[in-house]
């Protein structure tokens, strides 16, 4: 199978992000990192890509950021921290339960394991 | 790196956006763009290369500065647009007409913005007056006129935008589309005049163009004259964003 990416992946993008916000407050990098991580590789995302979706997901209210602890140890710039809102919790539940009828339906018409 | 700034600074500096949320985007990309250089420079060992796989990790410039102006709020967006700048046709229709991703929610937005202004207007001209010296009571517009004013303008923005949608489009279908597109906002408009009526009967105005058919028929003659020139300046600007696209094109290849 070859990667996942363009449209498809843009479609699910936010929900992947809230998702792997799910498992605790990150920076932008660190988002990107768990992506790639959960998709063994076989997403296809355009790293910049990542930041208007975050940007759209704060003007939501679905997370909230904060610039970074200026005495923390690491050098270079400041990161800016991502953490999932209630309401992007409830989001998340949403698309997920969401996510979940469309494959049942769709697996149930191509006769693929849902 | 110089060249990671560059990348960073052809995505963000084309964006309408305040100093501060520009100033953000910047920071954060350029952290996330070294942070994958650094990663890249300690797997391959060379910095030419490792400069390459960073960039190209990142994506192209250009798409990114469109999915960032898209994140920005629309009054922002117009507040900082750059006027006179060489793309300005495009970003400034899709400032108030939407990028075309939800095409009836823009469109909603648009005739809101219409009815918002034709408020502003019945608000501002009134008081433009009394300051003037003129008596507010009878400066003032009364509330049912008012009603019906924004109602008008509110319909009338609809109308206006599925009918440059039409006409943005080719073929025959399209043709008979605008016009019918073109006829009801033309109808729309000469159906002010009886709603006004209605609202306040006895104000002189619109009476007498109730009384007067052929000063109505200038006026809707008047609308399609409009509705010509809307149309040649729409096509016009479509066939700028499709030449400057194809100049994109042959300047990439």
């Amino acid at each position: 199978m070859g990667p996942i990416g363009g449209n498809a992946l843009r479609g699910h993008l936010e929900s992947l992000i809230l998702s792997s916000l799910e498992r605790g407050a990150a920076h932008g990098f660190e988002v990107w990192r768990r992506l790639e991580a959960a998709g063994s590789g076989a997403l296809r995302l355009k790293e910049g890509s990542l930041y208007p979706a975050l940007y759209r997901l704060e003007a939501a209210g679905l997370v909230r950021a904060a610039w970074e602890d200026g005495a923390t140890d690491r050098r270079g710039p400041r990161r800016r921290i991502y953490h999932l809102t209630p309401k992007g919790t409830r989001r998340l539940a949403a698309a997920r339960a969401e996510w979940q009828h469309f494959v049942t339906t769709i697996g149930g018409i191509l006769g693929a394991p849902a | 790196m110089t060249e990671l700034t560059e990348a960073v600074e052809r995505a963000v500096r084309p964006v309408w956006a305040s100093r501060a949320r520009k100033r953000r985007m910047r920071q954060e990309l350029l952290t996330h763009l070294t942070t994958a250089f650094e990663e890249e420079r300690a797997r391959l060992g060379d910095d030419r290369l490792a400069l390459n796989q960073a960039l190209a990790r990142f994506g192209d410039p250009v798409e990114l500065t469109r999915e960032l102006q898209a994140a920005v709020p629309r009054w922002e967006r117009v507040l900082f647009a750059r006027y006179g700048s060489e793309r300005f046709g495009r970003r400034f229709k899709e400032a108030f007409c939407g990028t075309g991703a939800a095409p009836r929610r823009d469109a909603v937005l648009l005739a809101g913005l219409l009815a918002g202004l034709t408020l502003a207007m019945l608000i501002l001209l009134p008081l433009i007056e009394v300051a003037g010296g003129r008596d507010w009571s009878a400066a003032f517009v009364p509330w049912d006129v008012m009603a019906v004013l924004i109602g008008h303008a509110f319909v009338s923005g609809l109308l206006c935008v599925g009918y440059i949608r039409a006409v943005g489009r080719t073929g025959t279908a399209s043709v008979v589309r605008a016009a019918a597109w073109g006829a009801a906002v033309v109808l729309w408009g000469a159906a002010l005049v009886p709603a006004l009526a209605v609202a306040k009967p006895d104000d002189p105005l619109w009476a007498g163009l109730m009384r007067s058919p052929g000063r109505t028929a200038t006026a809707a003659a008047g609308s399609w004259v409009f509705l010509v020139i809307l149309a040649v300046v729409s096509r016009y600007i479509d066939a700028r964003e499709k030449r400057a696209a194809g100049d994109a094109l042959a300047a990439a290849e």
